[in-house]
């Protein structure tokens, strides 16, 4: 025990006795009825004058030692007024560098305390940009840090969750039995790992989420853990969309070929019948031609969607384009029995297009036309001019549409379901990828259809002014 | 004597008249229908002894139309041939769960297809015995 701590406590134990025998004295007076009743009053009065005193004297202590040094430089023997001034100089001296001293570590502390919170602020700005969303577990489970972005991704904001264990307020399952493995020791706990979910509270939404320990350099001290998070649900869905478009474009090629192996045996067959033969050996030609179709459609459905079919308009005479293209249909058109019919005036405005992805849209939709027509009825391409634009136009006198499917006809893969005798085996993809084309030179495709009378696919164009002299055509 | 019934079911109209060509001249009586609800109503009128069906149809598919057929005729499970195209062992798990259902892949030849039906009664292929459930024709 120091002596000052002695001094102390002799010092209180003084102060004590002193109290209890004013108690007694005040008893005795009968000031007070009891003599522990008085002590303690005694004590109430004594105790801030001796602690105050203690006070005032630890603050005076340096002033008392300076006053010291002081008298004692001057109580020094041999030393004069020069001597003194030199060295209460010196002191000065001193004291103030220590002054200076301590003034720069305050600033200097300070200057370091508001770094560190600008790299704080910043950090957390950082993080609060990142597309993805953040948390960070304690290693007791809690939620000790978390990015605005989660809201969005799970359905709870931030703030609301914060400092709450993981089972409170999180409802999916998935995302908690990842994280638990990294409660639980073993070696599940030392490496990143991954899933995919629907989040309950953002159903439409697929997620990504990678949890992994978060750990200092060394991996001495743990902090808890990290878990990513991130929207994956464009990634799910292409993947979806593109699982489900080779199933279809499987079945659709296995489709003709089923048939075309059926009658490719009524061929191989000796005592097939001759009109049968015949019969299988067109049949099998459409089914050909169908796969044919089929699979360009789907090259330049593909080009379309990788973005790889980019039109490079020209200026284009109107009616030399469809003449051409209702060239190109009319075997087709006469294996049907349908007439093709052309109204075009030689005048037509001129019009900006890419000519050879314009063709495969007009030759779809003449295709169309012609399938879903019946023997003797007609197909008729027409162009005329209005006040904005030109209008290309295939009439048919075929078996027309129900409203309903009118309102579809153009999605990609939609079949009018048929109930006739006569089966055409569209692949639907024919008027997805006309309409596509039509919308790539920034026109529009309107329908007009009645079941049992026919249809009328109109291609809305704007027109191309007026050229000068000498100006090039294709 | 009475001759066997299939019913074909598909959509694809050039597949049906080939199996009807084929199942004919092999001596069966053939029905026709283009999807899963008219093949029950033609179920309904006449029970077949052996049903040819595609799987991807428009309306009701080949896979309900087994379903219906095995729940609407529990004590009745006659032969069901699924033409199929599907090869992920995922797409065929369901067939396992009902009685009497097999696949036959495509492309269908009409012949494999006959001699599977002549397996199945017995090698008398079209000729049908006594059939005290069956209809006459």
């Amino acid at each position: 025990m120091t002596n000052k701590r002695i001094g102390l406590t002799l010092a209180f134990s003084a102060l004590a006795a002193v109290a209890l025998v004013l108690g007694l004295l005040a008893r005795r007076m009968a000031l007070a009825p009891e003599p522990g009743f008085a002590a303690l009053l005694a004590l109430a009065v004594l105790a801030p004058a001796a602690l105050a005193a203690l006070v005032i004297r630890r603050e005076l202590g340096p002033l008392a030692a300076l006053g010291e040094q002081w008298r004692d430089a001057g109580e020094r023997p041999g030393r004069g007024p020069h001597a003194l001034a030199v060295v209460l100089g010196r002191r000065l001296g001193q004291s103030q560098q220590r002054i200076v001293e301590l003034e720069r570590a305050a600033v200097a502390s300070l200057a370091e305390g508001r770094l560190l919170k600008y790299d704080s602020n910043k950090l957390q700005a950082v993080l609060q940009c990142l597309p993805d969303g953040l948390l960070v577990l304690d290693p007791a489970g809690e939620l000790a840090f978390a990015t605005g972005k989660i809201e969005p991704l799970l359905g709870v904001a931030a703030g609301d969750v914060l400092a709450q264990p993981l089972e409170q307020w999180c409802e999916d399952a998935e995302l908690r039995a990842l994280l638990a493995r990294f409660r639980a020791a073993g070696p599940d706990s030392r490496r990143p790992q991954a899933i995919e979910f629907n989040p309950c509270r953002v159903p439409d939404k697929r997620l990504w989420a990678s949890a992994q320990p978060l750990q200092a350099a060394g991996g001495e001290l743990a902090y808890g853990t990290l878990v990513v998070l991130r929207d994956a649900t464009r990634e799910h869905l292409a993947r979806q969309a593109a699982n489900d478009f080779v199933a279809h474009v499987s079945h659709e090629l296995k489709s003709p070929l089923n048939v075309i192996g059926m009658y490719g045996e009524v061929l191989a067959d000796a005592a097939a019948d001759p009109a049968l033969r015949v019969e299988a050996v067109n049949v099998i030609q459409d089914e050909v031609e169908r796969m044919n179709s089929l699979v360009n459609n789907l090259l330049n459905v593909n080009k379309l969607e990788m973005g790889s079919m980019r039109p490079e308009r020209h200026r284009v005479k109107l009616d030399d384009l469809l003449r051409d293209a209702l060239r190109q249909a009319q075997p087709r058109a006469d294996s049907k029995g349908v007439r093709l019919e052309l109204q075009v005036p030689r005048d037509v405005a001129a019009v900006a297009v890419d000519k050879d992805l314009f063709r495969i849209a007009l030759n779809n939709l003449l295709n169309n036309a012609i399938k879903y027509n019946q023997r003797g009825g007609s197909v008729t391409l027409a162009a005329e001019e209005t006040d904005s634009g030109v209008v290309i136009a295939v009439r048919d006198t075929g078996i027309g549409m129900a409203p309903e499917d009118r309102a579809r006809v153009l999605e990609k893969f939609f079949r009018v379901r048929e109930t006739g005798p006569e089966q055409r085996g569209g692949h639907g993809l024919g008027l997805y990828l006309a309409n596509q084309i039509v919308e790539l030179h920034h026109a529009r495709l309107e329908i007009e259809s009645e079941l049992g009378s026919g249809s009328v696919f109109s291609i809305h164009l704007e027109k191309m002014p007026a050229l000068a002299e000498g100006a090039n055509v294709l | 004597m009475n001759k066997r019934t299939v019913l074909v079911v598909d959509d694809e109209a050039h597949v049906v008249r080939v199996l009807r060509l084929m199942l004919e001249r092999e001596g069966y009586a053939v029905d026709c229908a283009a999807d899963g609800n008219a093949a029950l109503a033609a179920m309904a009128e006449h029970r077949p002894d052996a049903m040819v069906s595609d799987i991807q149809m428009a309306g009701m598919d080949g896979r309900a139309l087994c379903r219906a057929a095995r729940e609407r005729y529990p004590d009745e499970p006659f032969l069901i041939l699924v033409m199929t195209s599907m090869t992920a062992a995922d797409e065929r798990g369901w067939v396992r769960e009902l009685a009497n259902v097999e696949f036959l892949e495509k492309p269908l030849s009409p012949r494999r297809l006959a001699a599977r039906l002549a397996a199945h009664f017995g090698g008398a292929a079209a000729a049908a015995e006594e059939t005290p459930c069956t209809p006459t024709r």
